[in-house]
């Protein structure tokens, strides 16, 4: 009984020790040998991309965005007469997320660390795409609700902002697109889900403006070679293009339709 | 109550003028609800879930379990607990420490219908006697506000609560040592329903100049005196009784009031129990299928 226990804690000790096997073992579930990831995507594949405008009707402009499975409420307040005397707008964003949006519940909903630092980023990168000047003296609000969560949360974020500006009809120097991209086993998977990013591998978030070819901003947390940066770069810059697409289509939709409206009328 | 926008005089009177001939601004009468929406299993992330409409008022509710130990007092019960959270909500028009208290006090009525034995069984909750229960977090997050937030959380908490699935548990007990372990089934498709049955439902009654009117709009809050949060049961049993507002009222008022209310209540309840099963028919049989946007009309029932 003894010597079976002791054997049995020198085994795992080996199998903690020796972390090259382990992370051998974690990647290969990842991807399937036919190079398929765990909810059926090829590696340049996104997730399903789905929207929905003017949910609020007491919001200027709305968008309620499902990516996979992250699903989120988007709002903008504004242009309205703000207090600060700036010759240019004066942007805000509030974050907040639903207790229930993760599997373990959260505790707070509302300015913590977490969400603080996704209202820095979403307000920088809309500082620098809303042309800010053709409303001096005002504020523009955004207000984004986390219903449900799905791994990475800026980036979702970023995408539904654009889109419920774009229904505000606030001027934009370009669409703002966001997407994430890992390196698991050598190959460089698209748009991570809360597996994927669980995962100790090498990701990198990018934001860009599409049409202009622009970087808006651009954050790797982790260790990556030079060779590897670069291609990483490229299928970042890829995804977010083919993002750009989905939500170009979208907007064109949602145009069509309300135009129809105003026909029929 | 959150600050309302101040209505000028001129629309003040139109909006009394309305009420006493009984034709509020949206067309309805003094004892009609704005028309409820409803629909279940919206988030997979929590035990149970639902989005309410009433008129423009939109709540969220999401119900997830934690497993802790009963406590000395009431060994054989779980325990149940309701926060609202007003957070990223800017059409309630409050920001801050006001805000927490408004949503704070409509927990806090929550929790009370709750904690009411006679209206929700908590040994239902109780997993091992003196040992393990469940602790039940019902999280009401507020969308857009537009009046009414009383009644649009207690119809998403009674909704939430009645598709929540219970998650089953095989309990083993150890005789020699006496000690039980607890394992969580690995079958998603095993799990228990909570009796929600006696469950009441808020009916809020205000007065505006002599006349008793219910599900008041943001607007009509700009006129109302006083207003009275009734809890209704089924059968029509008030259990639950707060006021709210400045105005005083006098006894006789708060007969008829209470009895505008146990009128109401059983209906509500009725309406709220078909939106109920009409949602629970629309849920595929298995597993999650995200055919439908989740504010897409089609959702609601």
């Amino acid at each position: 009984m003894d010597t079976s226990s002791t054997t049995m804690k020198t085994s795992t000790k080996n199998n903690l020790t020796s972390t090259s096997n382990m992370e051998h073992v974690a990647a290969f579930d990842l991807i399937s040998v036919e190079g398929y990831r765990m909810d059926g995507r090829k590696s340049d594949e996104l997730r399903q991309f789905r929207c929905l405008f003017n949910t609020m009707s007491d919001a200027d402009g709305s968008c309620y965005l499902e990516h996979g499975n992250c699903k989120l409420l988007a709002m903008i307040y504004g242009p309205y007469e703000g207090r600060s005397n700036q010759e240019q707008a004066v942007i805000t964003c509030d974050f907040s997320m639903t207790q229930y949006c993760v599997s373990e519940r959260r505790l707070k909903t509302y300015g913590d660390l977490k969400s603080q630092k996704i209202q820095m980023s979403i307000q920088r990168v809309f500082q620098q795409a809303i042309l800010t000047e053709t409303y001096p003296k005002s504020q523009i609000d955004i207000y984004l609700k986390i219903l449900q969560s799905d791994g990475n949360d800026y980036c979702p974020c970023v995408n539904a902002t654009t889109l419920a500006l774009i229904n505000a009809g606030i001027p934009l120097k370009d669409f703002v697109c966001s997407s994430t991209v890992g390196n698991i086993q050598g190959k460089y998977i698209v748009d991570l889900n809360q597996q994927e990013e669980q995962q100790q591998t090498p990701k990198l978030t990018l934001t860009i403006m599409p049409q202009r070819n622009e970087i808006v901003s651009l954050s790797c947390e982790s260790r990556v070679h030079a060779i590897t940066y670069n291609d990483m770069l490229d299928s970042a810059t890829n995804a977010c293009q083919q993002l750009f697409s989905s939500m170009k289509q979208a907007v064109i939709e949602q145009l069509k339709t309300s135009l129809n409206l105003l026909h029929d009328n | 109550m959150p600050r309302v926008p101040v209505a000028s005089e001129d629309e003040r009177k139109f909006i009394v003028d309305g009420i006493q001939s009984d034709f509020r601004l949206d067309g309805r009468t003094s004892r009609m609800y704005r028309p409820v929406l409803l629909a279940t299993d919206v988030v997979n992330t929590a035990n149970g879930s639902c989005l309410l409409k009433l008129g423009g008022t939109i709540v969220m509710a999401g119900v997830t379990f934690e497993f802790t130990r009963t406590s000395q007092e009431s060994p054989n019960e779980g325990r149940i607990e309701a926060t609202v959270d007003g957070s990223g909500c800017h059409s309630l028009r409050i920001f801050g420490r006001q805000r927490h208290l408004f949503t704070k006090q409509i927990s806090r009525s929550l929790n009370y219908i709750l904690n009411n034995p006679k209206c929700f069984d908590r040994e239902q909750l109780c997993v091992v006697k003196g040992h393990h229960c469940w602790l039940v977090h019902v999280d009401i997050s507020v969308l857009r506000y537009e009046g009414n937030l009383y009644d649009a959380c207690s119809f998403a908490m009674k909704a939430a609560l009645s598709e929540t699935k219970v998650p089953s548990l095989q309990v083993t007990h150890d005789e020699e040592t006496s000690e039980v372990t607890v394992d969580v089934c690995d079958d998603p498709f095993q799990f228990g329903l909570l009796n929600v049955s006696n469950l009441p439902v808020f009916i809020s009654v205000s007065q505006v100049s002599g006349i008793h009117i219910v599900d008041t709009t943001l607007k009509e809050d700009s006129v109302t005196l006083a207003r009275i949060t009734y809890g209704v049961k089924d059968n029509g049993n008030i259990v639950y009784m707060s006021k709210d507002g400045g105005g005083s009222l006098d006894l006789l008022n708060l007969r008829s009031m209470s009895k505008v209310a146990s009128d109401i209540g059983p209906q509500m309840n009725s309406l709220l129990l078909d939106k109920i099963h009409l949602s629970k028919a629309k849920q595929p049989l298995w597993g999650h299928v995200n055919e439908n946007l989740l504010f897409d009309d089609i959702n609601f029932v």
